[in-house]
């Protein structure tokens, strides 16, 4: 069967980077899982801003993430990319904090007002020099921009995410959500396009 | 002109890379001024986005302080792993509750995605049990991400080492409520109005992994619902608890489970995957009318 043929081929390949910070991690060595944290606490916790749009409960839960990562590293499959392994953990945890969030009835997660996004910016031109106006006005195209993103459908905005804001490549976008580079191609291609027409509608593009 | 391209791929390709623009594109954006206002729009767009990306505060100190404050230490691997398929579960599928209640028949094509268990090295029970069982979800499922939880119809068909569920969702591909199948007024943004998947018997701490997603199952004895819900707690992912009643006592071997009175219950805890298939209203509508028969 096919799923046992991976078996197989695991014990070819050279460990990734990745693999032997996980290797050393497991190891003892926790400065080793500071590198993981360090490489992929970006992606890790923009996800979660998106899904979540408040930015302290994004904060706690990427803190969550990679806690539930460290104690479980010993369960990561090396035939797998650890992007890939991160980014289920990642996802399972919003989902559960959402859950429990519905559960117990708090603030609703899609009620978060503005003020949720003022430390997101920098208000300072090129030189540094603070210009309330144009400060306003950058400000505010972001929190638009932001709010068309979460306005996707999951797919679409963790494939925005991860190759607009994260810059990944299409090999390792097509790795962390477990899809063929063609999808990703067109998942992307697909996402743009409601991206633009949202942004379209708000007047920014 | 001669090129390859038309305008509906080049807007199909200018959205999927607007980097890395093939010659024939380059040739066809030259010629069509739209194509080509569009293409601007594609960079502007990745640059806003990529400019109003929030910034990223200092996570690595706040971890590495809290493992070392906390003492954390990586958890030893589980002594039993397997490699066994596992299919497709919804993302609405949270918390489910299912009750064996009736005899009944195996949906075709579940009767095929049986094949292959013993093979596939997972736990099998010697005990004489009816081929199959056609089971009763009676608890609702609680969704979570987008939409809310709420009653679903769903069937489940256990064999003697597999059990498969179909659960049809009370609201349709649109978010609308699925008059057909449901009371309970729904909202859900995505698109998931079935599914089907299927459930290995896993001995406690065995691990199964599914070969579409790689997401990792582990079985757990538990004794009570409440303690499956803790047990999966401290995981993380979809939980997914099976209470068996007395009438098939002979379903899971006592050897593998533990029994509490009338009652088994097993957690599966692993993680939830991406739900593709969609349905349509006539189909589901469809499969109401003819379960209502």
């Amino acid at each position: 069967m096919a799923i046992f043929s991976r078996e197989k081929d695991k014990q070819a390949l050279k460990l990734s980077e990745d693999a032997e910070l996980v290797k050393k991690t497991i190891n003892g060595d926790a400065s080793a899982f500071g590198g993981l944290v360090e490489k992929y606490s970006s992606f890790v916790y923009r996800t979660i801003f998106f899904d979540l749009r408040c930015h302290e409960d994004a904060e706690d839960i990427s803190q969550e993430v990679f806690i539930k990562a460290y104690k479980s590293l010993a369960s990561f499959r090396y035939d797998s990319e650890f992007s890939t392994w991160l980014f289920r953990i990642c996802k399972n945890t919003v989902y559960d904090h959402l859950r429990k969030q519905t559960r117990t009835k708090t603030l609703s997660v899609y009620d978060m007002g503005d003020g949720e996004d003022d430390k997101e910016f920098e208000f300072a031109d090129t030189d540094g020099e603070y210009q309330p106006e144009k400060a306003y006005i950058s400000k505010e195209t972001s929190r638009l921009v932001n709010d068309a993103i979460r306005e996707l459908s999951e797919e679409h905005r963790d494939v925005i995410i991860l190759r607009d804001i994260e810059e990944k490549s299409y090999s390792e976008i097509a790795d962390i959500l477990s899809i063929e580079e063609g999808t990703v191609k067109s998942r992307l291609s697909r996402a743009r396009a409601s991206l633009k027409k949202k942004l379209s509608a708000k007047a920014i593009l | 002109m001669g090129h390859k391209y038309d305008c509906k791929k080049a807007l199909d390709d200018i959205f999927s890379d607007t980097e890395a623009l093939s010659d024939d594109l380059l040739c066809h954006l030259e010629d069509c001024p739209e194509c080509k206002k569009q293409y601007e729009k594609a960079k502007e767009l990745c640059s806003l986005v990529k400019k109003s990306a929030p910034d990223v505060p200092d996570i690595k100190s706040s971890v590495l302080a809290k493992i070392e404050k906390e003492n954390i230490t990586p958890e030893k691997a589980k002594p039993t792993r397997r490699r066994l398929p596992v299919g497709t579960l919804a993302a609405a599928a949270a918390v489910l509750v299912i009750y064996i209640s009736a005899n009944g028949g195996m949906l075709p094509d579940m009767i095929n995605r049986a094949s292959n268990e013993e093979e596939a090295g997972f736990v099998t029970s010697d005990c004489a049990v009816p081929e199959t069982v056609e089971c009763e979800i009676f608890d609702s499922t609680e969704s979570s991400g987008a939409g809310g939880g709420g009653s679903n119809s769903t069937k489940l068909y256990a064999s003697k080492t597999k059990t498969t569920a179909e659960t049809v969702f009370d609201y349709k591909a649109d978010g609308t409520q699925n008059a057909a199948l449901a009371e309970i007024p729904q909202t859900c943004t995505e698109a998931q109005t079935k599914e089907s998947f299927s459930i290995y018997s896993l001995a406690d701490g065995a691990e199964a992994e599914d070969s579409d997603s790689n997401r990792i199952i582990t079985g757990a004895n538990v004794e009570s619902e409440t303690e499956a819900a803790t047990e999966a707690d401290d995981n993380y992912g979809y939980q997914l608890f099976i209470k068996l009643s007395k009438r098939f006592p002979d379903r899971i071997s006592e050897e593998l489970y533990k029994k509490t009175g009338d009652e088994i219950f097993i957690s599966f805890v692993g993680e939830i995957s991406d739900f593709e298939t969609e349905y349509t209203e006539e189909a589901l509508i469809e499969y109401a009318e003819k379960n209502a028969k």
